[in-house]
């Protein structure tokens, strides 16, 4: 339907500072970067360089110090359902059933009639069928989740923003939710924004992948991923990708590939 | 196999609670029974047991008891309502919060029993004083408990449902409200528990009826089974008051119960 209309992600000369005890601390430095609709793109760093910064500023919850995000013609000021987020915690409302939270979920001009069907198509999207009168705390890490994207999903947010989704699941609970993410977007073709430092996890879903310095956090180098999807992560292609996401972290030391194996 | 250990781990759990009340009065017994007790001030389990049962038969007790259950009745809601409404907007609101805070810290620590003479001298020693004391007791920890609850709402789940453009009301009824339930409950739990005691109390210094009226009573007409009734009686029934509010708990609270791994 509308989602070609115009949710080019734009960012503008957007920098960010923070009031300190004496003076301010810089956290973003002239960030200068625009995403096309239905695009992956992946941002890693080191911890602290401003990446989880930048994506709360481009959901609203923070501003800019200077320069600006838009989303299409709209201004990023404060947070609206045409961006949605999913944390390093599920953040479930612990009080409501799967099914429940889903719900709330759901934007408010939705008619009421479509609301189960959402809720069903939803739960069998990520997975979960079977599980809707389930509490979160009756289910594992990956299970919660799913659930939480599941019900980012259902506000039907022109851009998803993920924000280290994955960091604190088991290595197999990963690899298995990176496919879960990858088939979603492959279905929907939504814009996503992923935060994380798993490097091997920004080659395997992004279409570019953005690495940012350390503090204050400056656009290093933007790498395309040009390879077909699925991806098999043990190709050289991968690897060299890899080794030189790493080059760019780590300076031009002489890398041994093999030692990252 | 695992059926039985069950139920014997239930009976052995039973039989560890009942163990020192049903010791206590074996205790007691035999001291009555080898006139070991003055009679006169520490009757016999049995005679206790016997007044128990003239007591139930001729209604006074039932009488009393259920004049103490409606005045707590209506002190606790009133003081419960109070205390949620209260604690709500001052848990809301920071200003509100600084302006009624040192308020609270002044009369919170007065004990409830020194409010009832001044009580008696302003609503007279009707039922109004009574009541008065009572949601004056169950105040506190209503209030306390609903400050805490509506403060310690994860920022994390606000967050979520600011980014979902939830409105204030929709946020205070579906985000912070659950999340202080449990606190709530606590506090209301607390709550009752001091307005029974308040009722009593109350009924000890000025009353004609009630089950604290029935004890001052007894004991100017020195009847210590009469007394001892009363006594347990009050213990009795906070018991059961307390295990009536973890049901209802238990039940709000499902999603705090429900067994993990599923």
């Amino acid at each position: 339907m509308s989602r070609e209309q115009n949710n080019e992600l734009h960012i503008k000369n957007v920098s960010k500072t923070y009031p300190i005890e004496k003076g301010t601390l810089q956290v973003l430095d002239n960030i200068n970067l625009d995403i096309k609709p239905g695009e992956f793109v992946s941002i890693v760093g080191s911890s602290g360089c401003g990446k989880s910064t930048l994506l709360k500023m481009m959901i609203g919850l923070e501003n800019p110090t200077e320069g600006e995000i838009r989303i299409g013609e709209r201004k990023v000021e404060k947070p609206s359902v045409d961006v949605g987020m999913v944390f390093q915690e599920a953040r479930l409302y612990p009080w409501l059933t799967i099914e429940k939270n889903l719900r709330f979920g759901i934007q408010k001009d939705v008619p009421k009639e479509e609301h189960e069907k959402m809720i069903r198509e939803h739960i069998e999207l990520v997975g979960l069928k079977g599980f809707e009168k389930a509490y979160p705390a009756q289910f594992s890490g990956g299970m919660k989740q799913r659930a939480s994207i599941a019900r980012a999903l259902i506000g039907n947010p022109q851009v998803l923003l993920l924000d280290e989704p994955f960091g604190a699941l088991d290595a197999f609970t990963r690899i298995n939710m990176q496919n879960e993410v990858l088939r979603i977007w492959e279905l929907e073709k939504r814009t996503m924004v992923l935060v994380t430092h798993d490097i091997d996890e920004a080659i395997f879903l992004s279409d570019r992948i953005v690495i940012l310095s350390e503090r204050p956090g400056k656009i290093k180098e933007i790498i395309p991923v040009n390879l077909p999807r699925p991806r098999d992560r043990s190709t050289n292609l991968f690897l060299e990708i890899r080794k030189r996401i790493l080059t760019s972290f780590l300076g031009n030391s002489e890398l041994n590939i093999e030692y990252y194996i | 196999m695992g059926k039985n250990k069950k139920v014997e781990k239930t009976l052995y759990n039973t039989f560890l609670k009942v163990l020192a009340p049903v010791l206590l009065v074996l205790i007691w017994h035999v001291a009555s029974v080898a006139g070991l007790t003055n009679a006169n001030i520490l009757p016999s389990p049995t005679r206790v047991v016997e007044t128990l049962i003239k007591l139930i038969s001729n209604g006074k007790l039932g009488k009393n008891l259920l004049v103490s259950a409606i005045r707590v009745l209506q002190g606790f809601s009133v003081g419960t309502l109070l205390g949620i409404i209260l604690g709500v907007l001052m848990g809301l609101s920071k200003t509100l919060n600084r302006i009624l805070n040192s308020l609270v810290n002044i009369f919170r620590p007065i004990p409830m029993i020194a409010w009832i003479p001044l009580l008696i001298l302003w609503l007279g020693i009707g039922e109004e004083s009574k009541i008065a004391v009572i949601i004056i007791g169950t105040l506190w920890p209503v209030l306390l408990n609903t400050i805490s609850g509506i403060l310690s709402v994860d920022k994390k789940l606000l967050e979520v449902a600011q980014i979902m453009e939830k409105s204030r009301s929709q946020i205070l009824l579906s985000v912070i409200l659950p999340s202080a339930w449990p606190s709530i409950i606590t506090g209301i739990r607390l709550g009752i528990g001091t307005a029974w005691t308040c009722v009593v109390a109350a009924e000890m210094i000025a009353a004609a009826s009630g089950i604290g009226y029935m004890i001052t009573y007894a004991r100017e007409l020195s009847q210590p089974d009469v007394v001892l009734v009363g006594v347990f009686t009050i213990g009795v029934v906070g018991l059961l008051i307390d295990f009536i509010i973890m049901r209802i708990q238990k039940r709000l609270l499902r999603w705090k119960y429900v067994q993990q791994g599923k």
